[in-house]
């Protein structure tokens, strides 16, 4: 039997399938229904990099792993660089995530904006590119840390946080001699989850959970 | 002082509001918690953790319930109550004796109780959106 598998890439989040092995930028746009063509510019994601792909030019899917594709409406593109590698993107704007996503950027990592004096990039931001400088943008290991304390996003510095601490996040006001504070995490440091008494002391990471209840259960 | 509420309005959310309205009962699934005004109108913040050595949350077209109890022993008001279907159902106050035995039982199962599965998390997460949707 002869072999009949096709070959598959990611198109805007969307897997595509093809007999042929080798693609123009022009089939890819032209699988995708992207109409008049050149309206569209189309994006690489290459090994946390990414490049233009040209009408003409050809990529050979059996060279690369995974090959993802992402357009975008318009005829310009923008240049980049995060963590010193080349990147070209469609749009005035790059979120956090998708740099995040297409660098291949730990979450727990900080983006950093060199071009505004360091300045941290929010995870739930955005970067405005020009067409002229190409924006600088690396991640590091972050100084604080993101968590939700009773459903509530609150900063706080990167380290061991104890029992103590974490209550007086839910309620300023503590009162360890006359009341009891309960606490459960979730979402922890390897899916860490459990409960934080007394004299115990916890890492903390974006996105951790924790509950504190100042009541009984009866 | 505000009124006391008997009802409870359900209202999900992502993050939970830094000031709560009165008969409103606030749920973030992502969070795993939920949080109220104490429904006798004290203004005291009660948070429920939703979690499995916590509380149950249970979503229903009437409302939300809430098991066990919320026994507020530690503000002044000593409110206790059950939140069924919206409702607010108004218990007794605890003896001294019950207080310190939930409270007991609390430590042993928070102590015995394995970290909660992922399994577990999911069903929570099926139940609670097939009630919240469905």
């Amino acid at each position: 039997m002869p072999d009949t598998s096709n070959f598959t890439y990611k198109l805007d989040g969307r897997l595509v399938a093809t007999d042929d092995a080798i693609l123009s930028g022009r089939d890819i746009r032209g699988n995708a229904g992207l109409n008049p063509m050149s309206d569209y510019v189309l994006i690489q994601i290459v090994d946390r990099a990414s490049r233009s792909i040209g009408l003409d030019e050809t990529i050979d899917l059996r060279e690369v792993d995974e090959p993802e594709f992402l357009s975008f409406k318009g005829d310009r593109t923008f240049s980049l660089t995060v963590n010193e590698r080349g990147f070209e993107w469609g749009a005035a704007t790059i979120s956090a995530a998708d740099i995040y996503r297409c660098a291949s950027i730990d979450e727990d990592l900080e983006l950093i904006l060199d071009s505004a004096g360091d300045a941290v990039i929010p995870a739930d931001g955005e970067v405005t590119l020009s067409e002229k400088g190409v924006e600088r943008i690396r991640g590091r290991e972050a100084k604080t840390v993101i968590i939700k304390v009773n459903g509530r996003p609150r900063t706080v510095p990167k380290k061991k946080h104890s029992y103590r601490e974490i209550a007086l996040l839910a309620y300023p006001d503590a009162d360890f001699d006359n009341f009891k504070y309960t606490i459960t995490y979730l979402k922890g440091v390897h899916g860490a989850e459990g409960d934080l008494v007394e004299g115990e002391k916890i890492e903390v990471k974006n996105g951790m959970v924790f509950n504190v209840r100042r009541a009984d259960k009866s | 002082m505000m009124a006391r509420v008997d009802r409870l309005t359900t209202v999900f959310v992502k993050d939970i509001p830094e000031q709560l309205e009165n008969g409103v009962l606030y749920v973030s699934p992502e969070c795993h918690v939920a949080l109220h005004n104490c429904a006798c109108g004290c203004g005291e913040e009660v948070s429920t953790p939703l979690v499995q050595t916590e509380y149950d949350f249970i979503m229903e077209d009437e409302g939300a319930s809430i098991w066990p109890s919320i026994g507020n022993h530690d503000f002044p008001c000593g409110s206790h109550y059950i939140i069924k279907r919206g409702r607010i159902h108004w218990a007794g106050k605890m003896s001294r004796q019950q207080i310190e035995a939930g409270r007991a039982y609390d430590r042993l199962i928070k102590r015995g109780a394995q970290p909660k599965g992922l399994e577990a998390i999911v069903a929570w997460f099926k139940r609670l959106w097939a009630k919240f949707i469905g």
